[in-house]
C-alpha cells in the first residue's frame, strides 16, 4: 500500500511504565487515553475505530480488553479490535489504526498499547512470556526470552569479537538516557560496575542487560492532518510503515534478523527517506545484545560492527545516529502491548520539540522499530514505523 | 537414544515425536519427495514445495551442531533452575530446541559442538510427574 503522508498521529499519550501492583488495566489506560485525547483537541465520543495492543493475559482479563478498560471512558459503541503479536502488538495497533483512516474507514482512529505484568507470580510471569515463542517444541523445554537473548549474545561475541563491555554499555546508555525521562521505569543510572555486579539471568546476560518487568499504557489518535487543524498539538505525519513476519524456511545463526532490515527497507522506500537521513530511532532494546543486532539489521553499520558502534558514541542523543534517547525498554521499561506504542509518543514529542532534557535537537524525522516473539532464530513479527513533522 | 530400563513412552512430551526400536528411541520425521528436505515433527505438507508433494518417514539424524546455548537462572512453572538450553541444527532444515545433559565433568560446549540426542527429563508436569523428552549430551565420536 502506498502510505498516504496526509495521515497524522494528532495526540499522544501515555502512563509512567513501572512496577505498579497497586495499578488496574482501567487506570492504566484511562491515563494514557485521556491523555491523547486531551493532546488531540479531540473527546471520546469522535473515536470511530479503536486498536488495542495486549498481550500476556496475566491479570485475568483474558478476552476484550479494549471494551472492558474503555468502557468506562466512553469509547464504545464503535469497533474496538484487540490486535496480538507479542511485543509488536502495540505498533501494530498503530499500523491497523493508520490504515483505518488511510482507508477511509474511520476519521479519527485510536492505537492503544496496554499490559500490565505485575502482580503475578515470576513464574507465571515467565512461563506466559515463553508463549511468545513455540509452545510445544520450545516453550515444554523451558525457552527463556533472556535465554533466546543469552544464546544470541554468545553467537555474537563468536563470531565477531563483540565484547560483554560494549553489551554493557547499551544499559549505561539506556539507563543514562532513562533518568532523564519522568516516565521512565528507571528514574536512577547505572555504571557498568553495577551492570557487572547484577545476578546471572542467562548466560552471558546480567539482570541489568535485561529488560524490566513493567506495567504501563500508551495511546495515540490517528487522523487526517487537516483533521487535526482544531487540535491543540501539531500532527505528526506517518510518512512509512512496513510489518513482515519471520522466514522460517531459511535458518539464522542467531547474529542477525533480517526481517529487520526486510521491514526497514519497505519502510523507508515507501516513506522515500533513506535509513540513514533519520534524525532519531526507537528500537526494540528488550536485552542489551539486541540493540546491537538492531543496529547491523537497520543498516547504521556493518554486520558486526554494532559492538564498535555503541562503543563510539554515535548513538547517544548528540551522536550520528541517536537511538533510543527515551531510555528504551531497559530504562524506560517493557510493558509488552505498551511498547510499540510509546515509541511512537516518544517520537511524536521529540518531533515537536517537548522531549526535555533528553530532546535530540532540530529532531524532524524518525523511525520506530519492534519486533515480537521468536522462534527458531527468527522474531514472528517486525513492524517499523516512519513518522516526521 | 537409549531409554532407561524404568522409563515408559507416556512419560515423553508428546510420545506420538518418537519412534522405538529394540529399545533405541528415534525422533520421526518427514522427507519431500521434490525437495528432499527433512521436516520435524512429522508435516502434511513441505513448506517449501507447492502443490503437496508425497512425504516419507524418516527419522531424525541422532547427532547435530550446537549453534549457541545459555543458562537460565531463573525458570518458568514446571523447571527447575539452572537448566541449560540450546539450538542445534540436526539437518539443513531441522533445528531443534533442547537442553543440554552435559556431566560436570564436561567442558562447556564451544559454539557449533557437534551434540547427539539423548533421551532425559526436562522438567514436571502439573502433578509433579517428570516429563522425559530429547536433550543435547556432547557427541562421544566424530561423524
Amino acid at each position: 500500500m502506498i502510505p498516504d503522508s496526509s495521515v497524522a498521529i494528532v495526540g499522544a499519550g501515555m502512563t509512567r511504565f513501572g512496577y505498579t501492583p497497586e495499578r488496574d488495566l482501567r487506570s492504566l489506560a484511562h491515563e494514557a487515553v485521556t491523555a491523547a485525547l486531551l493532546d488531540a483537541g479531540l473527546a471520546p465520543r469522535d473515536i470511530d475505530c479503536t486498536y488495542v495492543g495486549y498481550c500476556l493475559d496475566l491479570n485475568g482479563q483474558r478476552c476484550v480488553p479494549g471494551q472492558i478498560v474503555l468502557r468506562d471512558l466512553g469509547i464504545d459503541r464503535n469497533p474496538i479490535t484487540r490486535i496480538e503479536s507479542a511485543c509488536a502488538s502495540g505498533s501494530l495497533a498503530v499500523h491497523e489504526a493508520y490504515r483505518a483512516v488511510a482507508e477511509g474507514r474511520a476519521e479519527v482512529a485510536l492505537a492503544v498499547g496496554l499490559e500490565k505484568m505485575s502482580g503475578a507470580t515470576a513464574e507465571a510471569t515467565r512461563q506466559s512470556m515463553a508463549g511468545g515463542a513455540d509452545a510445544q517444541l520450545e516453550g515444554a523445554f523451558g525457552i527463556t526470552f533472556p535465554g533466546v537473548f543469552g544464546m544470541a549474545a554468545r553467537r555474537h561475541m563468536y563470531r565477531y569479537g563483540t565484547t560483554l563491555d560494549q553489551i554493557t554499555a547499551v544499559t549505561v546508555k539506556a539507563r543514562r538516557l532513562a533518568a532523564r525521562n519522568p516516565r521512565a521505569h528507571f528514574a536512577k543510572a547505572v555504571t557498568a560496575e553495577e551492570v557487572f555486579a547484577s545476578r546471572m539471568v542467562a548466560d552471558p546476560l546480567r539482570l541489568l542487560h535485561c529488560c524490566p518487568i513493567s506495567d504501563g499504557c500508551a495511546a495515540v489518535v490517528i487522523s487526517r492532518a487537516s483533521r487535526a487543524s482544531k487540535a491543540a498539538s501539531r500532527p505528526v505525519l506517518i510518512r512509512g510503515l512496513a510489518q513482515v513476519s519471520g522466514n522460517f524456511q531459511s535458518l539464522s545463526d542467531l547474529t542477525s534478523f533480517p526481517e529487520t532490515s526486510r521491514a526497514a527497507a519497505l519502510a523507508c522506500e515507501r516513506a522515500g527517506i533513506g535509513i540513514d537521513e533519520m534524525d532519531l530511532y526507537e528500537v526494540h532494546d528488550c536485552f542489551a545484545i539486541a540493540e546491537i543486532m538492531h543496529y547491523e539489521d537497520l543498516g547504521l553499520c556493518e554486520p558486526g560492527a554494532g559492538g564498535a558502534l555503541i562503543a563510539s558514541g554515535a548513538t547517544e542523543p548528540g551522536g550520528k545516529f541517536p537511538v533510543n534517547p527515551s531510555g528504551g525498554m531497559l530504562g524506560k521499561g517493557h510493558p509488552l502491548g505498551a511498547s510499540g506504542v510509546a515509541q511512537l509518543v516518544e517520537l511524536t514529542e521529540q518531533l515537536r520539540g517537548h522531549s526535555g532534557a533528553r530532546q535530540v535537537s532540530g529532531a524532524k524525522v524518525g523511525l520506530a522499530h519492534c519486533i515480537g516473539g521468536f522462534t527458531f532464530g527468527a522474531p514472528a513479527s517486525v513492524a517499523v514505523t516512519i513518522v516526521s513533522i | 537414544m537409549k531409554g532407561p530400563s524404568e522409563f515408559r513412552r507416556e512419560q515423553l512430551h508428546r510420545p506420538e515425536w518418537y519412534l522405538e526400536q529394540g529399545g533405541e528411541w528415534h525422533l520421526r520425521a518427514s522427507r519431500c519427495g521434490a525437495c528432499e528436505s527433512l521436516i520435524f515433527p512429522v508435516a502434511t505438507v513441505c513448506p517449501r514445495c507447492w502443490p503437496p508433494q508425497q512425504l516419507e518417514d524418516v527419522t531424525v539424524p541422532e547427532t547435530g551442531k550446537l549453534l549457541s546455548w545459555s543458562t537460565a537462572n531463573v525458570a518458568p512453572a514446571g523447571f527447575r533452575a539452572p537448566y541449560s538450553f540450546g539450538y542445534a541444527d540436526m539437518t539443513p532444515t531441522i533445528r531443534l530446541f533442547g537442553q543440554l545433559d552435559f556431566a560436570p565433568e564436561d567442558p562447556p560446549p564451544a559454539p557449533d559442538a557437534r551434540i547427539q540426542l539423548v533421551l532425559g527429563v526436562v522438567r514436571v508436569d502439573d502433578e509433579g510427574q517428570p516429563v522425559w523428552a530429547y536433550k543435547f549430551a556432547p557427541a562421544r565420536s566424530n561423524p
